[in-house]
């Protein structure tokens, strides 16, 4: 039964990689905004490009 | 069926319809203004604008008086300030738009290329209202790109102060710090589930490696995601005061503690799921309150109220500078709804000044070459020459602002209620620790150090340090839906203390723009209205707007038309000489009432008495408010007229208070212990509202320019103010009853914990029963109380 401990090691580097996609995704701004990203769908492919110079000059 | 009981509201707007209803394309539009904008976006391919949201425009107005004039924004200094990046024809601009509320106008504002071609991008931010615009500047110049968003209804709020750029609603880092909370709560919790569930000590391996794994999990909850409590409490320790946070971080000191040398020597598994539960609750107790909040900003700088640019006269030419770059000696020009930036003297032009926002006048005064002119007036009229005498830093307004109006926190911090609380609360837990732990002592030592640990886990006030934010949280939610804007949640409490209300007249209870109270003399016939204002048409002057606003009568051609600029007009319409104007201007006895008086071929017709209406709705929010608080009006104007007098009583009324009088009243009223609720718009309610318990401007455009105060309340929506101070003081015992039942779950767990029989199951058990009961009865007692003291919401939730 003490294989459980390996198991919960390669589960928790899973979990912690997941942490860290979370705390790059707050970091980076894809929190900030959560209603204008949902109404840019409505309007097709290629207009959103740009974004990543914006948020750089925040 | 019946039409007269329905009201048609706008398509685009929502407003009803009434008297100026257009009908087109099979929709209602209450104004042409509304209908206009629909045109230009059925035009433009974007009617996808009304199916994302119903009725999602505003009303757009006439221009406000205070915005900014569309030439300004031609003057290349004030490109300069707006302008964030310019190159090879291309210029980006970001603005502040406050009008942004819903998934309609994101869109639309985020189409603006197919309204305009020479518009090539744009973008929004919705959680700061903010717009960037990438236009082909040789095409569009920034002030296209500004007369197309207010032909809209978008217009952008320019403010010459720093605006708080970048600073977000909610941090970034509470997020991480939530996240990883989170994180280490579900694991820690799962890695306590086989203890809960009866693990023996045949699994002994197992056992304390899950022990162990819940220590290391919890390492990064007490060092980073609970950094902040430790912080805010040991500030309070060296200011010498108490709060909240103090027994929060010695109840987590308390378990991370405890559980640490259970876990470290074998004794037990520790209460790591309880800590990391604890910080994970009251992190989204912060997040919460810090939610809540709209996007408006209320604090102000005097710079704020300061036109960007001044055009300064040398010789013929005119150059654009910023205030601050004037010298005495200089002369400036200011046109037509232009502010006065500087004490100065009149060269050229008769003036006629309104000077609401800084005195509460009333009317405009009229000033002819050689008077003085305070800063801070509003120039109506033609374009005058002014010659600066004491540059903006001298000035009396800066010395009215240093003196009386508000400094940047310089207001006192006023004691939370919680944090008065803390006070008892520490003192209690320490007390019962001490004594269970001397009770101990005799019986049984080695059940002292478990016992105190215990007592100082369970105090732990996390149902206590919930309660207040999502309460007055929720209070501000609600009320921010229904049009009053809260600084911050500690305001309602501010708000449930309030025994006394003081409110301005000028601008407050009285709309901004004048209107025509009546006609003296005997009634004017049709053919009379449709002369005066045929002739009132042709004048831009306030009175000439409020006569012209007053009728709707059809208008003829008028031909020899002269404006005398502060006397008054004379033309011939429709074959018959009008003359109107001052007492002076028409030659007639001053003691004929009426700002404009009326001459038709030489005979005196009568004279139209004009001044500020008061706010629809006015009368009954005052009189709710006079039933349980006593109302004192102060107002810069002499006189107060009777439908809005008679709601005060005599002696709380004053007239003709200057700005500093009415600081000083307020003051005065604090000082003898009364808390009082002041209720002002302009800039001579500054140092009133500053010094007042809970200072409350009313706003009538997202894009007016108010003093800083605590909360800003919609004008169309005073009638929410009852209401609102009726839900605070429920929600204030909302919260005492929060308090009360928190307690409650703290005396039963001290029960536990001084006869030593709190295992961590049970305070895993406790510690989010108690949090989860405590807000969900705050929320739906909120709720309730909300639905029987405030009226119904609008509808489209702005």
């Amino acid at each position: 039964m003490n294989i459980i401990f390996l198991l919960i090691a390669a589960s928790t580097v899973v979990a912690l990689i997941f942490l860290a996609s979370f705390i790059w995704a707050v970091r980076t701004g894809q929190f900030d905004d959560d209603r204008a990203p949902a109404i840019r769908i409505l309007d097709g492919p290629g207009r959103s490009k740009e974004d990543m110079n914006e948020r750089k000059d925040r | 069926m019946s039409s007269a009981a329905t009201t048609l509201n706008c398509y685009h707007c929502g407003d009803p319809c009434r008297s100026e209803h257009v009908d087109a394309d099979g929709h209602d539009f209450c104004c042409s203004g509304c209908r206009a904008v629909y045109s230009l976006l059925q035009e433009s391919g974007l009617s996808t604008y009304y199916e994302l949201e119903k009725r999602p425009g505003t009303k757009v107005g006439p221009a406000q008086s205070d915005e900014w004039r569309s030439e300004v924004f031609d003057i290349p200094q004030v490109q300069d300030r707006l302008i964030s990046f310019r190159e090879g024809g291309m210029a980006r601009v970001t603005f502040t738009v406050p009008q942004m509320h819903c998934s309609s106008c994101i869109w639309l504002l985020e189409n603006l290329d197919r309204v305009e071609p020479a518009i090539m991008r744009s973008r929004v931010r919705f959680g700061e209202k903010s717009l960037s615009i990438t236009y082909r500047d040789d095409h569009i110049g920034l002030r296209g790109v500004v007369e197309l968003l207010r032909r809209i209804g978008y217009g952008p709020r320019i403010v010459n102060g720093e605006e708080d750029a970048g600073k977000r609603r909610i941090p970034r880092d509470l997020y991480v710090r939530l996240g990883v909370a989170a994180f280490a709560f579900g694991n820690i919790m799962l890695f306590s589930f086989p203890e809960y569930l009866g693990a023996t000590d045949q699994d002994h391996t197992l056992r304390r490696g899950f022990q162990w794994l819940s220590l290391v999990f919890a390492l990064p909850v007490v060092l980073y995601a609970a950094a902040g409590f430790f912080r805010s409490a040991w500030t309070g320790i060296r200011a010498g005061t108490t709060n909240i946070d103090q027994p929060i971080a010695l109840g987590i000191i308390a378990l991370f503690g405890r559980s640490l040398y259970e876990v470290v020597s074998g004794v037990g598994p520790g209460y790591f799921d309880s800590l990391a539960g604890l910080v994970f609750f009251l992190l989204v107790g912060h997040w919460y309150r810090s939610f809540v909040y709209g996007s408006l900003s209320f604090d102000r700088s005097l710079n704020d109220f300061l036109p960007l640019v001044v055009m300064r006269k040398r010789g013929q030419q005119e150059e654009a500078v910023r205030v601050d770059e004037l010298d005495v000696g200089d002369q400036l020009i200011v046109r037509d709804q232009e502010l006065v930036p500087v004490d100065g003297l009149l060269i050229d032009g008769p003036a006629s000044i309104d000077n609401s926002f800084i005195t509460g006048e009333p009317l405009p005064v009229i000033k002819v070459p050689g008077d003085q002119i305070a800063a801070g007036g509003r120039q109506r009229g033609g374009s005058i020459t002014v010659q600066v005498v004491r540059t903006f830093k001298e000035s009396q307004l800066k010395r009215l602002w240093e003196e009386h109006g508000s400094n940047e926190s310089d207001r006192p911090v006023m004691g939370r209620l919680v944090d008065k609380v803390a006070r008892r609360f520490i003192f209690f837990v320490l007390a019962v620790a001490g004594a269970s732990g001397l009770f101990w002592a005799g019986r049984d030592p080695a059940m002292v150090l478990p016992v105190i640990t215990a007592v100082l886990i369970v105090a732990c006030p996390c149902a206590l340090a919930l309660s207040m934010p999502f309460t007055y949280g929720h209070v501000t939610r609600l009320l921010g839906k229904r049009g009053l804007f809260l600084r911050e949640a500690e305001v309602v409490e501010r708000m449930a203390d309030v025994d006394t209300l003081v409110l301005d007249k000028t601008g407050t209870l009285t709309e901004r723009e004048a209107h025509v109270l009546r006609f003296t003399g005997p009634p004017l016939s049709a053919s009379e209205q449709s002369r005066i204002r045929s002739l009132v048409a042709q004048s831009a002057h306030p009175l000439s707007q409020a006569i012209y606003q007053g009728s709707n009568a059809t208008l003829c051609t008028v031909s020899d038309f002269k404006e005398h600029a502060g006397s008054g007009l004379e033309g011939v319409v429709d074959g018959c000489r009008v003359r109107m104007g001052s007492h002076a201007f028409v030659d007639v006895d001053e003691r004929h009432e009426g700002q404009v008086q009326v001459l038709m071929d030489g005979i005196h017709r009568g004279a139209f008495l004009i001044a500020k209406r008061p706010r629809p709705g006015m009368q009954a929010v005052l009189r709710a408010l006079g039933r349980r608080y006593p109302l004192h009006l102060l107002t810069g104007d002499v006189s107060v007229d009777q439908e809005v007098a008679e709601c005060f009583d005599r002696e709380r009324t004053h007239v003709r208070c200057t700005p500093a009088m009415k600081a000083s009243t307020v003051e005065r009223m604090g000082s003898e212990g009364k808390r009082v609720m002041m209720v002002g718009d302009g800039l001579n309610d500054a140092g009133a509202l500053h010094r007042s318990h809970v200072g409350v401007t009313l706003c009538e455009s997202t894009v007016a320019l108010t003093p800083a105060s605590d909360a800003i309340l919609d004008a169309g929506r005073s009638d929410l103010l009852p209401g609102a101070l009726l839900l605070a003081r429920k929600a204030r015992s909302i919260v005492f009853t929060s308090l009360v039942l928190s307690l409650l779950y703290n005396v039963i767990g001290l029960s536990y914990a001084v006869t030593g029989a709190l295992t961590p199951l049970i305070a895993a058990i406790l510690m989010p029963l108690s949090s989860v009961t405590v807000v969900g009865f705050v929320t739906m007692a909120v709720r309730y109380a909300a639905s029987r003291s405030l009226p119904d919401d609008r509808q489209d939730g702005r």
